[in-house]
């Protein structure tokens, strides 16, 4: 199969620290991950602090280069060095990344300039950019702050302008790096949306990367990474049925599998899986009732 | 016995400009001496400025806050005594850390205290083992810490100090599922061991209903709701109006309550759900 849209094959990433002492200490990152993402698709990647899992995606955005492997998008070896520049910057605006800290991402003192930021840099005329920036900000429903100061919004606004600056590049992939991470409540539902919707009415291929359970159970697919490689890799419901499993990598699973796991444990005979809570009272109704026991 | 009280507290920044806004507007609330209360509001709900009045950080534009029982402005010189007994840790505490070794950055705070180098180690070593580190790292720059770890040396920090209270502003954001579990599971068990009074800023009724024994819910400068775990979580249409989620695991069982599976007690952990539906089995089986 080669019409994947994204194909990591076999990928190494060491990071090396010389810090203060003479010889350099080496931390392997990444060991031999291959991974193939489809046109469109809707990933999570899961994995404790230090997993590897934001190495990848660095890899796959083009920040960090692979001390050994091969990745493809869209067929093109983007780890070949003779690439050119400009093939270079046509991977880099394909290829969106939305970062965790909100305060990190923006540029400009004005929220449109700051938007415009990107499309700038391709060279794009003016009126082409106008229109991206007033598109990009409708989408993530920012248009009314459009000449505001970035520092005085919330987080979770600052990270929908954010979002609105990769939107006008108009990327074919976003990888949300734990962009959810530093919100509140609020804010991490309207990021999340606008990553749904980005990918449902777009065809955007997302990956989110999170430490949210319940974001990862919304995913078509999730990926868990672990000592720098794929412990696991299959829909949510498949990936959230090994609840030992994750408990022993530093994970959880939702809580409704948490909960039918320590039933299971409590020794109760409980023969099917569910991960979100609307299947998992259906499925203990019939258990309590008699049907399943 | 309440350790902590506020009696109409207003706050106001940037009073007297065109700036002038009021982030806390005639707040009352207590916060009681050896439990663990949780602060929760959204952004802009005055909860970080409540926060900062604890300690004597900011100074209230009205009304008074009561340690023990006393004015803690009523001798304003005295109030840096105050800030030694109500520790304060921001959000993201990690990038104040700054000094060479993580043993001399958590023996910052006693040294300051004139302590002599005995009590500082002792500290230093009762401090990170509370905080769920090893005595290896002591001598490491707290710089070539992982993010989780460097949160945990900037906490220990302040319980080196011992104080009376301890209000840590989102102590879990960001890290993993463990992380969160280490953090907040060695937090609980420190204040319970010593006595102490804890105040968790959080946005997460998840961590809520496993660590906490009371909730203040702070909405648009003032309080909204205050009591405990159960008596808040009783209120689930308000707390929705508010924006802050019942937990998944309470709403499924509530969904079996009204299928008529009669499920009882307290609701909001896993935990409490698998227990009242072992109950609930074990009532039928009889």
């Amino acid at each position: 199969m080669n019409d994947y849209f994204i194909r990591c094959e076999n990928l190494s990433y060491i990071y090396e620290d010389t810090g203060e002492s003479a010889i350099p200490v080496f931390h392997p990152a990444l060991d031999g991950v291959s991974l193939n993402i489809s046109r469109g698709e809707y990933l999570a990647i899961l994995g404790h602090n230090g997993s590897g899992k934001s190495t990848l995606a660095k890899l796959i955005s083009m920040i960090l280069t692979p001390k050994s492997g091969k990745i493809y998008i869209d067929g093109t070896d983007i780890t070949d060095e003779t690439l050119g520049e400009d093939a270079q910057y046509e991977l880099r605006r394909r290829v969106g990344m939305v970062f965790q800290n909100p305060d990190n991402q923006l540029v400009a003192t004005v929220v449109e300039e700051d938007v415009a930021f990107g499309p700038e840099n391709l060279g794009i005329p003016s009126d082409e950019i106008r229109k991206r920036v007033d598109d990009a900000l409708s989408l993530v429903g920012m248009q009314d702050y459009k000449r505001h100061a970035p520092h005085k919004l919330s987080g979770g606004q600052k990270q929908r302008v954010a979002i609105a600056g990769i939107i006008a590049m108009h990327p074919d992939i976003i990888i949300f790096d734990e962009a959810t991470a530093m919100l509140d409540p609020i804010g991490r539902r309207d990021v999340l949306a606008i990553m749904e919707r980005l990918n449902r009415e777009d065809g955007i291929t997302v990956i989110n990367i999170t430490h949210y359970m319940d974001e990862a159970a919304r995913a078509d697919r999730i990926v868990v990474i672990n000592d720098g490689k794929t412990l696991l890799d299959g829909t949510p419901d498949e990936v959230f049925s090994n609840v030992p499993l994750l408990h022993e990598v530093g994970l959880e699973a939702p809580q409704s599998a948490e909960l039918i796991h320590a039933l299971r444990e409590a020794g109760l005979v409980i023969n099917s899986n569910a991960i979100t809570p609307e299947g998992c009272r259906d499925l203990l109704i019939r258990l309590l009732s008699g049907g399943d026991r | 016995m309440e350790k902590i009280r506020i009696e109409g507290v207003s706050f106001i920044y940037s009073k007297g400009t065109p700036f002038e806004r009021r982030a806390l507007d005639g707040v009352s609330c207590s916060f009681e001496a050896g439990k663990i209360t949780c602060l929760i509001g959204h952004t802009g709900s005055g909860k970080s400025t409540l926060v900062n009045l604890l300690n004597g950080l900011y100074r209230p534009t009205e009304g008074k806050v009561y340690l023990d029982g006393e004015d803690i402005w009523a001798r304003p010189k005295k109030i840096t005594d105050i800030r030694r007994r109500v520790g304060l840790v921001m959000q993201y505490p990690e990038y104040q850390l700054f000094d060479e070794t993580v043993y001399s950055d958590i023996a910052f705070g006693p040294k300051n205290l004139g302590l002599d180098a005995g009590e500082i180690d002792l500290r230093v070593r009762e401090a990170i083992a509370f905080v769920g580190l090893d005595e290896a790292l002591l001598s490491k720059s707290p710089f070539e810490l992982s993010g989780g770890q460097k949160r945990r040396v900037a906490i220990a920090g302040i319980i080196a100090m011992r104080p009376e209270v301890l209000v840590l502003d989102e102590p879990a954001a960001g890290l993993d599922p463990r992380g969160r579990r280490e953090i907040l599971g060695g937090l609980t068990r420190y204040v319970r061991e010593r006595g102490i009074t804890l105040i968790l800023v959080s946005h997460s009724m998840e961590d809520m209903a496993s660590y906490c024994d009371n909730v203040v819910v702070m909405k648009d400068a003032k309080v909204f709701m205050q009591g405990t775990v159960d008596e808040v979580f009783s209120h689930p249409d308000e707390l929705d109006a508010v924006g802050l989620d019942t937990p998944e695991i309470t709403k499924l069982a509530q969904g079996l309550i009204q299928a008529g599976i009669v499920l009882s007690g307290a609701l909001y952990t896993v935990e409490d759900v698998r227990d009242a539906i072992l109950r609930y089995i074990g009532g039928n089986a009889q």
